[in-house]
């Protein structure tokens, strides 16, 4: 029987994903055609994501929905710790249900894991009890050694989430899922993000055990999950 | 001392050096990379150099005594915060020490027409400086010429001393302002407030070009190159 966007399967399916609207120069009207069309389809992303400026705005639109994520000093993860603070606390104001935070990544790429782990502890210890924080690593500027030693920091600092770019053009790989996974196992819950468009690729990240993907195509993925189900070609996970 | 010659008008190294301000903005930019940029800059005779929020404190330290001012570029590059939150991360670049501020502009809510958040954010700027030189990017290839000239109208109304034409952020942002961009600023404003072009600028040719529009100054991550075109930086 052909499965359609109303099936559950096809909606759980959807589940999977983080989407939103993001970007320098996105308006409130973009924001509101888009999170109409978000709520005429019936899925339920995982979250909506969107920028600091638009945070109240979108959680009236949504209106309990759908769960609402504001990245942390995105893109660059250029502000002080301080700055992080403030911004999070903005965000449980706000009621923000979740937050990506960018870290430090002159510190990463300068070896300062002191510093990243005191980052992530600091702001795990205030905010995680109110607002789920995953912690992007942006490991396409990273070597592997310094993925490995960035996610071992933000697990001593009490991180459990960790998103694997920012998504800002940089993209995330298989092989660096795959890295994290070889080194720690299951002990991080890891977000691709970045450059996903395609189905295949996402049956390649949830072959690698995620379940949180950050894609800005979700609609067209889905649809072609939709066609891949009702054709009966291609992989199936 | 070589000279370089643009449009009648003879550079010397050190007149361009004096409308130059020097950037690193990378996001894995490393203590080293600071280290080098203000050393640079001193070596140049280079009066500013732009840094993140994160390389404040460092860059302050390493600049004292040597006459080499820190701005902070705040808001970057997203500008995408509510302007309460903005001000905050301004007050937080003083206390880390910056001598100056630029601050993008939230350009999706100015293009919503909400300019009173638009003036909300630039006072806070003006404010929370603290009479310390500001300047608000515009990134003016977003914007219609009505749009340009109406932010540049409210940051000189607000007491903002600089307009800054461009994030110069790929990938993701916007294409960099252009030299006829400049003049329809300088058109616009007068000598009202500065103006000072940034972007992709890394010759000599396109940062006299921009100086011969009428920028005041010109922001470029390649300061050193640009001067060494002219000759070596010896300081």
């Amino acid at each position: 029987m052909p499965i359609t966007r109303d099936c559950k399967e096809v909606r759980d399916f959807a589940a999977l994903f983080h989407y939103g609207t993001l970007g320098i120069a996105k308006t409130a009207q973009d924001l509101r055609a888009d999170i109409e069309r978000v709520l005429e389809s019936g899925y339920a992303f995982k979250a909506y994501n969107v920028d600091m400026v638009r945070a109240r705005l979108t959680k009236e639109l949504l209106d309990g929905k759908m769960r609402l994520h504001v990245p942390t000093s995105y893109p660059l993860g250029n502000l002080t710790l301080k700055k992080k603070q403030i911004d999070l606390a903005y965000c449980l104001k706000v009621g923000v249900d979740e937050s990506c935070v960018c870290l430090n990544y002159g510190a990463i790429v300068s070896h300062r894991y002191d510093l990243v782990e005191h980052e992530v502890r600091t702001l795990v210890d205030e905010f995680e009890a109110s607002i789920e924080l995953a912690f992007v690593i942006q490991a396409t500027l990273l070597n592997d050694c310094e993925i490995i030693d960035a996610c071992r920091a933000i697990g001593h600092g009490g991180g459990t989430r960790i998103k694997l770019n920012t998504g800002y053009s940089w993209g995330t790989s298989p092989e660096e899922v795959a890295l994290i996974r070889r080194v720690f196992g299951h002990a991080f819950d890891l977000h691709p993000s970045g450059n996903i468009t395609t189905l295949k690729q996402v049956d390649e990240f949830l072959a690698l055990g995620v379940n949180n993907i950050h894609s800005l195509a979700v609609f067209e993925i889905v649809d072609e999950y939709i066609a891949r189900r009702n054709t009966g070609m291609g992989s199936e996970q | 001392m070589s000279a370089l010659k643009q449009a009648g008008k003879s550079w010397t190294q050190e007149e361009l050096a004096r409308r130059l301000d020097y950037a690193n903005l990378q996001v894995d930019a490393r203590e080293s990379d600071i280290r080098l940029l203000c050393l640079e800059a001193e070596r140049c005779g280079i009066p500013t150099v732009w840094v993140n929020p994160v390389n404040v404190a460092l860059a302050s330290t390493i600049a004292r005594g040597t006459g080499v001012k820190i701005a902070s570029v705040v808001s970057y590059p997203v500008g995408a915060y509510p302007p309460e939150i903005k001000e905050l991360e301004v007050l937080d670049a003083v206390e880390q020490g910056a001598d100056e501020i630029v601050m993008l502009m939230a350009v999706g809510v100015f293009l919503d027409g909400s300019h009173d958040q638009t003036r909300r954010e630039m006072d806070g700027l003006v404010r929370a400086a603290d009479g310390r030189p500001t300047g608000i990017i515009i990134e003016v290839t977003a914007l219609s010429n009505e749009q340009t000239i109406c932010a540049c109208e409210m940051a000189i109304e607000v007491g903002i001393d600089a307009i800054v034409t461009s994030t110069g952020f790929r990938p993701g942002g916007f294409p960099d302002a252009t030299a006829a961009d400049v003049e329809r600023i300088a058109a616009a404003t007068g000598a009202r407030i500065d103006i000072v072009a940034s972007g992709d600028i890394v010759s000599a040719n396109h940062t006299l070009a921009m100086l011969e529009a009428g920028a005041a100054r010109v922001c470029t991550p390649a300061a050193r190159a640009v001067l060494e075109e002219l000759e070596p930086c010896t300081g």
